[in-house]
């Protein structure tokens, strides 16, 4: 199974194998993007501990996810990934620990780190770039939606002085592309 | 496949195989990874369990990888005698010993052992704990507004170093007491060698609370403060909790027990070694 080819309909058909009872296509997938979620997650962490536990959740939120087949399959795996990760980022903050519910649905057992497991996350951060590595996955509004909303959270104004155009237009098109992507996400759809 | 991107993935993988029915399975599994660091200043303090007044612990902050923290730790390390590093954990059991003379480590854990505010405690743990024996982490004393205590064994625990207390001192197979105040936040106590223990010193204070822990066959203690007042506690699990009433009618500045009288459960007297 290629685990590694940069398309994004490579995701797609890998969580439909997936649906389909083909376990090694969730492994596929999240070989193919732990790097992006893991670094996006340890550059907005104080530890990378955290990181790995969020990025634990998160596949694990998208494998609970493909096992359920009333829930329609994400269009764009990889931005229901980082919007999943965010999602998990956040409520981190509210809750004061790290949300476990998918991993304690799918009966995973702990993965427990060790001191070059560490070294690994901060390599993998410092080595990762999010957006080169999201842009050649996503289609450019997608991405840049996910950006402006995900990486960026800067203002409207400041992204429209870089687009050139009003803030009206980018709030527009980030609405509108964010929207698309909450809705790919499915009826449990985060944030 | 040696490193935990691979785990995690195979571990996916094995799940993805596996014929489970979700909304079945949430009560089928074992707790969850649990990632320990020391997330905020927290003084631990060696030697007979210290007298810590609420005051005078570390004032840190609720876990939270917001930029908060980053101020929290600019403080600490301009504090000076809050240690960095990372606290490893372990799956292995405890000392025979250990497991021997305390019937607490070898009953299952139950799910207040492993209850969110124990997590939380743990994740305070700052980094002179190497393999924390994870599976064995018992709640020592919990009630309403009172400290959270855990018995926290390890493999081994090192002190902070600092001016205050030079040079760092390791204890090998320590017996830790964590004292989580009622706020959470924040936390105190220390680590012994399994000799303290059995010679009836395995305590310490918090304000007016007084804790400790007793091997099996103690089922009560008398504590013999300083200022003349004993005091009689039953013992639970081999657990040492004077709170309440009793320790609110003490007065006076927080000071821990002149000698403890151990009791079993005929009243005869339990000798202490050492």
């Amino acid at each position: 199974m290629d685990c590694v080819a940069p398309d994004r309909l490579v995701d797609r058909q890998l969580l439909a194998e997936a649906r389909a009872g083909r376990a090694e296509a969730i492994g596929c997938l999240y070989r193919r993007h732990h790097r992006v979620v893991l670094a996006f997650l340890a550059r907005r962490v104080a530890e990378p501990e955290l990181a790995a536990d969020l990025m634990a959740e998160t596949f694990a939120a998208l494998l609970v996810l493909v096992r359920d087949e009333q829930r329609p399959l994400p269009p764009f795996p990889v931005a229901w990934l980082m919007l999943t990760a965010r999602h998990l980022l956040i409520d981190s903050y509210r809750r004061g620990e790290v949300e476990d519910a998918a991993r304690r649905r799918l009966a995973m057992e702990p993965v427990v780190l060790d001191d070059g497991d560490l070294e690994r996350i901060e390599e993998i951060s410092a080595e990762t770039d999010l957006r080169e590595s999201l842009a050649a996955e996503l289609p450019p509004e997608q991405f840049e939606a996910l950006r402006a909303r995900v990486f960026d959270e800067r203002e409207y104004p400041d992204i429209a002085s870089e687009l050139r155009c009003s803030p009206a237009v980018v709030r527009k098109r980030v609405s509108r592309a964010f929207h698309t992507l909450r809705r790919s996400m499915g009826a449990s759809s985060h944030d | 496949m040696t490193d935990f991107i691979d785990r995690l993935s195979n571990e996916l993988v094995r799940v993805a195989q596996l014929d489970v029915t979700p909304a079945h399975s949430g009560g089928v599994r074992r707790h969850r990874m649990l990632t320990l660091v020391r997330r905020k200043p927290t003084v631990l303090v060696i030697g007979l369990l210290a007298v810590v007044a609420a005051p005078a612990l570390a004032v840190t902050q609720p876990w939270n990888p917001a930029p908060r923290q980053i101020v929290a730790q600019k403080g600490a390390t301009a504090a000076g005698h809050v240690p960095t590093g990372r606290v490893s954990i372990t799956t292995q059991a405890p000392s025979a010993e250990q497991v021997s003379r305390l019937g607490i480590l070898r009953r299952p854990a139950r799910a207040i052992d492993h209850s969110p505010e124990v997590a939380r405690a743990l994740r305070q743990l700052y980094g002179g704990f190497t393999g924390v024996e994870i599976n064995y982490v018992r709640v020592l004393h919990h009630a309403s507004g009172e400290p959270l205590v855990l018995l926290v064994p390890a493999k081994s625990w090192s002190s902070p170093p600092g001016p205050t207390r030079q040079p760092s001192e390791s204890v090998t197979n320590p017996l830790c007491v964590v004292v989580v105040p009622p706020s959470g936040i924040g936390s105190s106590g220390g680590c012994q060698p399994t000799s303290v223990l059995t010679s009836g010193h395995l305590l310490g204070s918090y304000g007016s609370f007084e804790y400790g822990v007793v091997p099996d066959g103690v089922a009560s203690v008398v504590l013999h403060f300083p200022d003349g007042t004993s005091h009689k506690v039953p013992v639970q699990e081999n657990s040492v909790a004077l709170t309440g009433p009793a320790a609110a009618q003490r007065s006076g500045p927080p000071q821990l027990p002149r000698s403890v009288q151990w009791l079993d459960s005929s009243g005869a007297p339990v000798p202490q070694t050492g």
